[in-house]
């Protein structure tokens, strides 16, 4: 088995990395296929946390790398997906303990063992991002429709293209977006986004307080039906299995029954 | 290892042992944040230096005697293993500390893992057998992979700034420290040395000693803390704790505040039950961890 290996990346830190990855894995696992998630911010990691495992925790990626346990010891199985596993980082280290070599051996291991194996990148273009990248084979950029954001993620791309030998393919998220704010023009818009960065659209993720709840609760969204940023995580997840799903209607997003209702009592002017 | 290790030797003080360093910069930056702990804080304790295998010459080793004169030390003896530096040290009228000098034992052997499935912590020792909770990790098959970790008196800090460390209960108390009320019980022979660590364990921060270890503040979720002996943190234990490292079972640990995200004794872990623990507060008070019929379990903590 050759499986892909996707690394999820950004450049700006806070723009939903690290929740796109937990999301994106577990979307997949539930489609069926196995999915490592491999956490690459050593020494600030979060995605444990995100999926309720961080108590599971034992060995890490650093172990694995330093031949202190075997790849199979450290991979956290996860709570409700069995064929879904996390690979930790290490919190009392630092980046400088894994080089780029050591990644694309790990990362070969992996994919032999797995469909997906899922980077979450850390924020930066120094070594950490470097190394998250060193073994992917196909890249996902998340942006937020906010300049800064947007100017990193070109960034990121610039340095991604540059590798197009190793890095095949790469696509493009947006992240959590305002339809209402958008449509008042107070809101960059997906075209405008995609305008700048001129690359090939993943997805789009509206902006959703459930995240908040699911991060704290350590379930993320794409496992829960009924939640507008999880069908758009699921959404994503069937697009990278190659299926041709319609990109969301973010219009539908604010025809709500209340909306509806308002729109319903509104006297038509001719 | 780290660049900076500080070690107790049985009658003769303190150790600091500079061998992690790989320049005289790197020597200096260490060595001047260790020692800027308190300006009393060294008074009266007799220090030793290490120097590994650095190469130093005349000049550069004035450099470090300055540094430590600053604060009023006066090194006993230098160990070096170089030529050069050993040479640089005569004509500097510096004592050459005579054989090897006292080293961090390398890492212990059997540490984490031998018990393939964890436990969930129960919360009273009155209940029923601790739920057995199929493991979250594929059962680990070795267990003789050595934690890397050096234990004895190191602290590690992830960021270059060195943690404050105290050498042992006599030099401790020299410091103005109180002696902590539940300090590690006596039966144990050979007396354990012990550290107390005054300070709040950050996420990232790992300590590791030989002895027992006493926290006086909190340990964050992300920080961990190791011991051979018991460790007891006058605080709220929220990060990871293993106390008993190479197989003590007896080892226990407490905490004003246990909340645990991982608890480790000898071969066993527990880890923390993934819906809040059921009739516990913040205002539970002290308890005590220990292992009971091969699990660990947590009782409240009595005064015996």
């Amino acid at each position: 088995m050759s499986g892909r290996v996707i690394v999820i990346t950004s450049g700006k830190g806070g723009v939903g990395k690290t929740t796109a990855s937990a999301n994106i894995g577990v979307a997949l696992a539930t489609t069926g296929v196995s999915v490592a998630l491999v956490d690459m911010d050593i020494g600030l990691r979060n995605l444990d946390i995100l999926m309720g495992l961080e108590n599971r925790v034992v060995y890490n990626l650093v172990d694995v790398i330093e031949e202190r346990c075997k790849l199979r010891q450290a991979l956290v199985k996860d709570k409700r997906l069995p064929n879904l596993c996390l690979l930790p980082a290490a919190q009392t280290r630092d980046k400088t303990a894994v080089n780029a070599d050591q990644m694309k051996t790990l990362c070969t291991e992996l994919k032999s063992m797995f469909d997906f194996v899922i980077v979450d990148s850390p924020a930066g273009i120094e070594s950490g991002f470097q190394n998250a990248i060193a073994g992917a084979d196909e890249g996902v950029i998340i942006t937020t429709p906010e300049m800064s954001a947007v100017r990193d993620a070109d960034r990121i791309i610039g340095l991604i293209e540059a590798r197009k030998d190793e890095i095949k393919d790469h696509r493009l998220v947006i992240n959590r977006i305002r339809p209402q704010m958008v449509k008042t023009n107070d809101m960059m818009s997906v075209e405008d986004v995609l305008e700048i960065l001129s690359v090939k659209l993943l997805g789009i993720v509206p902006e959703d307080e459930e995240i908040i709840i699911s991060t704290n609760k350590g379930e993320p969204v794409s496992g829960t039906d009924n939640v507008r940023s999880g069908l758009a995580y699921r959404n994503i997840a069937r697009r990278l299995r190659g299926e041709d799903v319609p990109f969301m209607d973010l219009d539908a997003l604010n025809n709500t029954w209340v909306t509806k209702l308002v729109k319903f009592f509104t006297p038509v002017r001719a | 290892m780290s660049k900076i290790a500080i070690i107790s030797q049985p009658d003769k003080g303190v150790l600091i042992d500079l061998g992690g360093c790989s320049s005289l910069t790197e020597a200096a930056h260490h060595l001047t944040s260790t020692l800027q702990i308190s300006s009393d804080f060294w008074n009266g304790v007799n220090i030793d230096l290490n120097l590994g295998d650095l190469a130093l010459s005349p000049d550069e080793v004035s450099q470090i005697i300055s540094i430590a004169a600053e604060v009023g030390v006066k090194p006993a003896q230098v160990f070096a293993s170089s030529k050069v530096t050993r040479s640089s040290l005569e004509k500097n009228a510096v004592t050459i500390g005579e054989g090897a000098p006292m080293k961090l034992p390398e890492a212990t052997s059997e540490v984490v893992g031998a018990q393939p499935d964890d436990q969930v912590l129960s919360s009273a020792e009155s209940e029923a057998p601790v739920e057995q909770v199929s493991s979250g990790e594929p059962s680990p098959a070795t267990a003789t992979d050595a934690q890397d970790t050096p234990t004895d008196l190191a602290v590690q800090s992830s960021g270059d700034d060195a943690a404050t460390v105290a050498p042992s209960p006599e030099d401790a108390t020299a410091a103005g420290e109180p002696p902590a009320p539940p300090a590690a019980p006596p039966a144990q022979p050979p007396q354990p040395v012990i550290l107390y660590l005054r300070q709040t364990l950050r996420s990232g921060q790992a300590v590791s000693h030989k002895g027992h270890l006493v926290i006086i503040g909190d340990v964050n979720p992300g920080a961990e803390v190791l011991a051979e002996g018991d460790i007891t943190v006058w605080g709220a234990l929220r990060g990871i704790a293993h106390a008993g490292i190479g197989g003590n079972t007896r080892a226990e640990i407490r905490a004003l505040k246990l909340q645990p995200v991982q608890l480790r004794i000898a071969h066993a872990i527990a880890r923390s039950p993934d819906s809040p623990r059921k009739g516990y507060s913040s205002h539970s008070g002290p308890e005590t961890a220990r292992i009971v019929n091969g699990t660990i379990r947590i009782s409240a903590t009595n005064p015996d």
